[in-house]
């Protein structure tokens, strides 16, 4: 291997290296904060293309893993109000304003915590893509909460079945 | 009025004043909501109380409050729920109870009431007097889900309100 050679594998390589830094970045911020849900106990990192980040107008900063989690959130500090309220894009999974982004209810892809998916995109392009190649419909954060809010009885019943409920693994031998 | 009247009286009296202090023991033991901080005594007809299996306990202003702590503690199951009657205040089962969604009173932390009765008869009189419509408790508890949304940012916009006029009345 000549000098030259090496020297584009060296740059190719510090470029890859680089890139994966920055891909890695996110996960600096708020998932060091909050790495699991505060009201499920999932994984932010596994669930980053859903996950939320909410900061109050008191300082307190919650990280969830889903817009099933942070309305529950919501709902249970009403003497806070939300000053921000972040969301993984689904692409990137870089954190986004929530109510800037363009948000899918539905589709073939499970959602997080629930029976139909919510998932926000920082560009319409992909959100159109996402539509196109697995359903589902476009909307605000307004309309994706108002969807969480009214799936919210069904989705806790069988949240509380799963948790509760023993599997295989928790029966006697 | 003789002794034996008088005394007859003041048992009676006494009777229920401790029945009356028995049926609000929850609210003695857990006088304000957990979510959000509302006097349970205030709510009586309104108060709802959650025995999990782990024994552990919620007590709650209304079934808006209990609707959260149920989405909250996904990984406890309710051994009983509890509500308060809306005529006697007095502790009823909230699966048996017959419930009324709606009608002309206000709901507590909801647009939507949500009311309980122990007896049927009394829920359809409410009905008759108040308009609303009959529920089971599981129809309750939906509703109380579908109307967190509104009901979660009126809440929101009436305390922000009212700090800001806390703040404005301080100047």
């Amino acid at each position: 291997m000549n000098k030259k050679t090496l020297t584009a594998v060296l740059t190719v390589c510090l470029l890859f290296l680089a890139g994966l830094a920055q891909a890695q970045a996110w996960i600096q911020e708020d998932v060091k904060i909050a790495p699991t849900c505060i009201h499920c106990g999932m994984d932010r990192i596994k669930y980053a293309h859903s996950r939320m980040f909410v900061t109050y107008d008191d300082g307190r900063k919650v990280g969830v893993c889903s817009l099933h989690c942070l309305a529950i959130d919501l709902a249970a500090n009403v003497g806070r109000t939300p000053v921000a309220i972040e969301a993984g894009d689904y692409i990137s999974r870089k954190l986004i304003d929530a109510e800037t982004a363009f948000w899918v209810i539905g589709g073939s892809k499970p959602g997080v915590m629930t029976k139909v998916g919510k998932w926000a995109f920082a560009s319409k392009v992909y959100a159109d893509k996402f539509i196109r190649e697995r359903g589902g419909v476009l909307a605000t954060f307004d309309e994706a909460l108002k969807a969480a809010y009214d799936s919210l009885h069904e989705d806790t019943t069988a949240a509380r079945e799963r948790k509760t409920t023993p599997t295989k693994e928790d029966a006697p031998k | 009025m003789n002794r034996g009247t008088l005394s007859a009286v003041l048992v009676a009296c006494m009777l229920c004043v401790a029945g009356w202090a028995l049926a609000q023991e929850d609210v003695h033991k857990s006088p304000s909501c957990v979510y959000c901080g509302m006097d349970r005594g205030t709510f009586s007809h309104s108060r709802m109380l959650v025995t999990y299996d782990d024994g552990s306990t919620m007590a709650a202003c209304s079934i808006h409050c209990l609707a959260v702590d149920l989405a909250v503690h996904i990984d406890k199951t309710p051994r009983s729920i509890e509500v308060g009657d809306f005529n006697s205040k007095a502790l009823v089962d909230a699966e048996k109870a017959f419930w009324v969604i709606g009608g002309n009173k206000p709901g507590v932390m909801s647009k939507q009431a949500k009311w309980a009765f122990a007896k049927k008869e009394e829920a359809e009189q409410f009905v008759k007097e108040n308009g609303g419509t009959l529920a089971t408790f599981d129809e309750a508890m939906k509703a109380a889900y579908e109307s967190m949304y509104t009901d979660t940012k009126m809440i929101r916009e009436r305390r922000k309100m009212k700090k800001m006029q806390g703040a404005a009345g301080h100047q």
